[in-house]
């Protein structure tokens, strides 16, 4: 379970994150929607410690993820980052081995073993998305982090890794603008306006939200 | 005569050895902790800017009187050789390590890895190009200042430089400038061959 605790994260000058209050439960999918700049991905950042609140405290199995050994944190969340991140000098297999993922896990996520010896600039869009993945899973992490994991991929590719990614039954805080997806894959949402919170609970109440921005959303899947 | 252009030449390639390879010594790690504290390091960066543009000469004479480096012969020649090489290094390994990609920094530390880990996996091999480049430029450059290492009798092909120099013989001049134009080209091409050898078609970045 991960708890953010009245967080509000300055960067620049600017609330990027202003007193957010929420929880990601254990082995559950939660969607993180919202608008670019609505400050998605800072709220992901905040929960590995790659970036540190200004006031209000970040828990991970109710321990302020301050008091963790950094390296044992993030090595227990995985993360695919918005681009990736793949190292273009290393093949795929490296990637995944270096973290301890096995041939298997690379080839239960459909990596096939004639992919993994091909460096990220010889794979296609959703081969690397793969490889990404396996990376994150490598370490067999209980939690798993994504920052828009679907957004470059075909619509066939995208619901074939959506399926995969929810049979794993791992506490899944993924970030999305695309409704249709969050309320496909996710069991909760936590939607972002402009750094505040303006949802936070199951896909089946944030219908009835009444904020005038999520109805937005909601009146794109109608047309 | 050709015994003794050997020897020189065998003299002028230690000077410039000793020299790349203290400065690559000190320049690295002086790089890493630039290129992550990018504002001290401009600082670094503005003094070994500083140290290029005295001619090389005037260094010579302005560090003959100092103790411990100073003196007449091939040390002080090490240090001032060591001085001009480290600009080019400093400069290329922080522009690498500076061009690394951003989210695949974040990723490496995401990732679980230590910085040291990240420097040594990911970093520093993704800047490998550039520090190697570095590395080329800081050689062929000294292979060349070497030559006024003479002056302050330090040997090296210099020696027939100054001689042909004193007495206008050209076949003397030609005799010290032509091994080090091969020596430089030489550098430049084992350069360029580790660069193609270390980035082959398999690791494009």
């Amino acid at each position: 379970m991960i708890q953010l605790d009245s967080i509000t994260a300055r960067r620049g000058g600017r609330d990027v994150l202003n007193s957010i209050t929420c929880r990601f439960p254990i082995a559950q999918t939660t969607a993180i929607l919202g608008r670019s700049g609505s400050g998605k991905s800072t709220l992901l950042r905040l929960i590995n410690r790659l970036l540190t609140p200004t006031t209000g405290r970040v828990l991970c199995n109710d321990r302020d993820v301050q008091d963790w050994d950094p390296f044992e944190l993030r090595r227990s969340i995985g993360l695919v980052p918005q681009g990736l991140g793949l190292f273009p000098h290393w093949t795929a297999h490296r990637q995944i081995a270096r973290f301890g993922g096995t041939p298997a896990l690379a080839a239960s996520l459909g990596l096939k073993p004639a992919l993994l010896n091909r460096y990220p600039d010889q794979l296609s869009g959703g081969e690397r998305q793969r490889v990404a993945l396996a990376r994150a899973l490598a370490g067999n992490p209980p939690i798993l982090m994504m920052d828009e994991p679907f957004s470059a991929l075909d619509p066939i590719v995208r619901r074939d890794l959506q399926d995969l990614i929810l049979s794993l039954g791992k506490t899944i805080l993924f970030v999305t603008h695309d409704l249709r997806e969050a309320l496909r894959v996710s069991q909760r949402i936590v939607f972002l306006k402009d750094g505040k919170l303006v949802f936070d609970g199951t896909k089946e109440d944030f219908a009835s939200c009444r904020d005038e921005e999520v109805q937005a959303y909601f009146r794109t899947l109608e047309s | 005569m050709t015994a003794e252009i050997l020897a020189l030449s065998l003299q002028h390639a230690l000077l410039v050895v000793a020299a790349v390879f203290c400065a690559a010594l000190a320049a690295l790690p002086t790089a890493v902790w630039c290129a992550r504290h990018p504002r001290a390091g401009a600082y670094v960066l503005g003094v070994a800017d500083i140290l290029q543009t005295i001619p090389s000469l005037a260094l010579f004479g302005l560090l003959l009187p100092v103790p411990l480096i100073g003196g007449i012969g091939p040390r002080l020649a090490i240090f001032v050789l060591f001085l001009y090489a480290l600009l080019p290094i400093l400069r290329n390994t922080i522009l690498g390590l500076q061009g690394v990609d951003a989210e695949v920094r974040e990723s490496a530390i995401a990732l679980g890895m230590t910085p040291t880990q990240s420097l040594r996996e990911v970093e520093l091999p993704l800047a490998a190009p550039s520090i190697l480049a570095g590395l080329r430029i800081a050689t062929v450059t000294t292979i060349g200042t070497a030559t006024v290492a003479a002056a302050i009798g330090a040997g090296g092909l210099g020696v027939l430089l100054y001689r042909g120099l004193a007495t206008i013989e050209t076949s003397l001049l030609l005799a010290g400038a032509v091994p080090a134009a091969l020596m430089a080209l030489a550098a430049d091409r084992f350069f360029h061959w580790i660069e193609t050898r270390q980035s082959g078609p398999q690791r494009r970045s």
